[in-house]
C-alpha cells in the first residue's frame, strides 16, 4: 500500500483503489452508485472512494447465506427496475436527488423485503464507511496503540 | 535449534519432557532449563515463534477483508470454535477448526483448543488473580468429595515467582480473600467504575469491594521483563494477535525464548504424544511415545521426568490411553477415577445497565482490562442456599453514539457528530463449579483420530447449584446496580453457552492427599508413578472463582523445583 501521509482527501483517493484490487463483480458498478447515494462525494471522500461497493460485494459473497444473498440481489433489481420504470434510465445515470428518492422508496416501501434491504445495504456502507482509514483517522482520533487509558477526563 | 536426529536412542534421551507448550508447560520447560535440565517440550501443534508468526498483529481494522466478521463458510464449518468471544477474523488462525480434532459430546461441551507453539498462551484473557486461604479450604469446609492437599502458604511464594517474571499489573488492595501479589502499576478505573466502587464501599461497609482488574500486562517493564525481549504493553487490546512487543504474558514472548536461551531446551513441534511409556522393571515412566503429525512416523523419547502440561482434557487422555500390565486404566489410575470430576468455571450470565451521571467526563485511550468484584458470597462462612459463590467483571465505558440517521448528505453529518451517549455498563459473572464425579472425559472405545489416539468423550453439565448462583448473582448485581444509580439494568443469560466455553475446564487428575480418592499428591506427582507430574488445569481439586493461569504457573513452577531437588537427592 502506498500511501502520503499528508494531503487530504488525495491519499484516501489513492489508498483506496490500491487496496481493493479483487476481481469487480457484476454488481461493482451499481453498488458503487447506490453507496455514493447513501454517503455521498462531498468536500469529504464519500463512501464508494472509501470502498463500500467493494467492501458489500465481498461481505454478501462470503458471509451470507443463499437465502440472504438472493434477497439481496432482488433488492439490486427492484434499483434496476424501478430507475428503468420510473425515469428510463439506468439507477447511475439518475440525479442523486432521484437515486435517493428511490432508495427511501423502498425504507419506507410497505413490503417488509423493500425495507429490509435498504437497512442491510445502508448498514453495510455505513461499517464500511465508519471502519475506513479516512473516517477513523480524520473523525475518530483513532491510533493502533495509544499505550495508555484515562478513566476520567473532560468531554472537549 | 540443531538438527533433530532420532536414530539413536542416546539422542532421544533428555533428563526431562515437557508435554505441551502452552501456559504451564512454558513455565515447566522455563524451571528445568533453568535448573540445568536438557529438556525437550513436545508440543502437538505447528510452531509459532514470537512476532515472525503472528500474521495480522500490525493490520489496521480497516485491512480485513471483512473488517473482522467471519465468513459463512468458516461459521458453517465451525460451529463450536466460532462461538469463543476471541474467534475472529484476526485471530482465527490461532484456534482448532471443529473438523481437524473431533471429540464426542455425550452431553454439550464447548471445547475450544489452541494447538500450536504456546498453545492458548496467546489467546488468553490475561486475568490473574491469586487464590486465598478459603478457596483451598473451600472443598474441605462445605464437604466436596475432593480436598487440596496444599495451603495458600505452600503456594504463595510460588505465586511471587511466576508474578514477577509474567509481568503481573495490579493494585494492592488488601483484600484477605484476594491476597496481593508482586504487582506492577494497576490500570485506572474509569470515573464511574470509581463512583460504582464507592457506592458499594458505602452500602456493603467494606464486604463487597469492587477493585481494578489484575492481568498479565506489562504496565510498567522492569529488567527481568527487558532480559526476556519484552517491552511496555501499547494498550491496543488485540492481544489475541499475537503481541509484537510481549505487552502481555505468553510462553512464545517469555518462557519459552527464555529457556532456549540457556542451551538446553529442544522444542518439537508437530509432536502427538500417544501415550506415556511405563518401564514395569523400574516402576518408572521411561519417557513417552509420539506420533510425527506429519509423517505418522512413531518415536520415542526418554526422559528422567515427564512433566504433562498438555492442557486438561489432553492430559487426561494421554494418561487414561497409557496403559501398561501395571496399570491398564491408564497410568496411575488404580483407583479408577482418572477423567472424573471435570469441573469448570459457570459464565452462564451476566448484566448491562447504563449510567446518565457524570455526562461531562469519558474515558481517553484504551485499556485491555476492566474492573473486577472479588467474590463475596460464602466467603468466610456458608451463607446462602447454593455453595460456593462467584466472583464478577465490572466496566464502564463512554462510547460515542453513533447517530445512522437519514441518507446522503444528511446521514454523512450525522456520521461525522461525535456526541457521547450516556455510560454503558457491564458485568459479568464468573461462578464456581462443584467437581462431580458424574462430570467426566473418558476414551473412547472404538474411534480414534489420525493418530491413533482414542477420541475423548465429554459428559459435562450444570446443576442446580450453578443455577441457583446465577439467579443469586443476578439478583445482587441488579441491587448493586440500583443502588449506584444505574438505569436500564437487564440480565443476559447466555442460553447457546455450553460447558467449556469458558475455557476453564479443569480436573479430571487432581491433586489430593488421599490415593484412593486422587491421582495426584501434593507436589502433582502421580500417586502410583512418581516420576510423571501433572501441573496444568487437569490437576486442580476444586476450580473457585479465579482465572485459573496463574495457579497452573505457580503449580508448576513450584513442581518442577522440587522435581529438581528430588532428582539431586536420586529420589526420582
Amino acid at each position: 500500500m502506498v500511501l502520503g501521509t499528508t494531503a487530504l482527501p488525495s491519499w484516501a483517493y489513492q489508498w483506496n483503489t490500491q487496496s481493493f484490487t479483487a476481481a469487480q463483480g457484476p454488481n461493482t458498478e451499481l453498488l458503487g452508485a447506490v453507496v455514493n447515494a447513501i454517503i455521498p462525494e462531498t468536500d469529504s471522500p464519500g463512501a464508494k472512494t472509501i470502498g463500500a461497493h467493494l467492501y458489500i460485494e465481498r461481505m454478501v459473497k462470503d458471509c451470507m447465506s443463499k437465502e440472504d444473498q438472493q434477497a439481496f440481489q432482488n433488492g439490486l433489481q427492484k434499483l434496476v427496475s424501478s430507475a428503468l420504470k420510473n425515469h428510463q434510465k439506468t439507477f447511475q445515470q439518475l440525479s442523486s436527488q432521484d437515486q435517493i428518492n428511490l432508495l427511501t422508496g423502498l425504507q419506507n416501501s410497505s413490503m417488509p423485503e423493500d425495507n429490509q434491504f435498504f437497512k442491510r445495504i445502508k448498514g453495510l456502507t455505513i461499517a464500511s464507511y465508519t471502519s475506513s482509514e479516512y473516517f477513523l483517522t480524520q473523525h475518530r482520533n483513532y491510533t493502533i496503540a495509544p499505550g495508555f487509558y484515562h478513566g476520567c477526563v473532560p468531554v472537549q | 535449534m540443531s538438527n533433530f536426529n532420532i536414530d539413536s536412542k542416546k539422542q532421544r534421551t533428555f533428563d526431562a519432557i515437557v508435554v505441551g507448550s502452552g501456559i504451564s508447560g512454558g513455565w515447566a520447560a522455563k524451571e528445568l532449563c533453568d535448573n540445568g535440565l536438557k529438556t525437550l517440550v513436545l508440543e502437538r501443534g505447528r510452531d509459532v515463534k514470537h512476532i515472525v508468526d503472528y500474521p495480522t498483529t500490525l493490520k489496521e481494522p480497516w485491512e480485513f477483508d471483512h473488517l473482522g466478521a467471519l465468513t459463512k463458510e468458516m461459521k458453517d464449518a465451525n460451529p463450536i470454535a466460532t462461538k469463543c468471544y476471541a474467534f475472529n477474523e484476526d485471530s482465527s488462525h490461532f484456534f482448532v477448526k471443529d473438523k481437524e480434532h473431533p471429540y464426542i459430546q455425550e452431553k454439550p461441551f464447548d471445547w475450544i483448543r489452541g494447538y500450536q507453539v504456546g498453545g492458548k498462551s496467546l489467546l488468553w484473557a490475561r486475568g490473574t488473580q491469586r487464590w486465598s486461604k478459603y478457596d483451598f479450604e473451600g472443598p474441605a469446609r462445605d464437604g466436596f468429595d475432593n480436598h487440596w492437599p496444599i495451603t495458600y502458604q505452600d503456594l504463595a511464594p510460588w505465586y511471587s515467582h511466576v508474578e514477577i517474571f509474567a509481568g503481573i499489573s495490579g493494585n494492592k488492595d488488601g483484600l484477605e480473600q484476594l491476597p496481593d501479589g508482586e504487582f506492577l502499576k494497576p490500570h485506572e478505573q474509569s470515573c464511574v467504575e470509581k463512583h460504582f466502587t464507592a457506592e458499594m464501599k458505602k452500602h456493603y461497609k467494606g464486604s463487597r469491594p469492587v477493585i481494578i482488574g489484575r492481568c498479565a500486562h506489562l504496565t510498567d517493564p522492569q529488567p527481568i521483563h527487558f532480559k526476556q525481549g519484552r517491552a511496555q504493553c501499547q494498550q491496543r487490546d488485540l492481544c489475541q494477535r499475537g503481541c509484537p512487543y510481549g505487552g502481555y504474558f505468553s510462553s512464545n514472548a517469555s518462557t519459552l525464548p527464555w529457556a532456549q536461551n540457556t542451551g538446553n531446551l529442544t522444542l518439537r513441534p508437530n509432536s502427538v504424544v500417544h501415550s506415556i511409556i511405563y518401564d514395569e522393571k523400574s516402576g518408572k515412566a521411561s519417557g513417552v511415545k509420539v506420533i510425527d503429525s506429519k509423517t505418522k512416523e512413531e518415536i520415542h523419547f526418554y526422559a528422567k521426568i515427564i512433566f504433562l502440561n498438555a492442557a486438561t482434557i489432553n492430559t487426561n487422555l494421554i494418561l487414561l490411553n497409557s496403559k501398561s500390565h501395571r496399570f491398564p486404566n491408564g497410568l496411575g489410575n488404580d483407583n479408577g477415577l482418572m477423567g472424573h470430576y471435570i469441573h469448570f468455571h459457570n459464565f452462564h450470565t451476566g448484566m448491562s445497565a447504563e449510567y446518565e451521571g457524570m455526562l461531562e467526563s469519558k474515558t481517553e485511550g484504551i485499556r485491555p482490562n476492566g474492573s473486577y468484584i472479588p467474590r463475596f458470597r460464602n466467603v468466610f462462612k456458608q451463607e446462602t442456599d447454593f455453595l460456593r459463590g462467584y466472583a464478577a467483571g465490572f466496566s464502564a465505558r463512554r462510547p460515542i453514539i453513533s447517530n445512522q440517521e437519514g441518507i446522503g448528505q444528511e446521514l454523512k453529518d450525522h456520521l461525522f457528530q461525535k456526541k457521547y451517549g450516556n455510560w454503558i455498563v457491564g458485568s459479568h459473572f464468573m461462578g464456581e463449579t462443584i467437581p462431580k464425579h458424574s462430570n467426566y472425559v473418558k476414551l473412547d472405545a472404538s474411534k480414534k483420530d489420525d493418530w491413533g489416539v482414542p477420541l475423548a468423550r465429554l459428559n459435562v453439565d450444570f446443576d442446580d447449584n450453578d443455577r441457583k448462583m446465577e439467579q443469586d448473582y443476578q439478583d445482587q448485581m441488579t441491587e448493586m446496580l440500583t443502588l449506584a444509580g444505574f438505569k436500564n439494568i437487564k440480565a443476559n443469560p447466555k442460553k447457546t453457552w455450553n460447558p467449556g466455553l469458558d475455557i476453564h475446564e479443569m480436573g479430571g487428575v487432581i491433586m489430593g492427599n488421599d490415593p484412593k480418592t486422587s491421582q495426584l499428591n501434593k507436589w502433582n506427582q502421580l500417586h502410583h508413578c512418581k516420576n510423571v507430574f501433572v501441573t496444568d488445569g487437569a490437576s486442580m481439586t476444586s476450580n473457585s472463582t479465579q482465572n485459573p493461569s496463574l495457579t497452573y504457573m505457580a503449580l508448576t513452577a513450584r513442581a518442577a523445583n522440587y522435581a529438581v531437588a528430588e532428582l539431586k537427592k536420586k529420589n526420582l
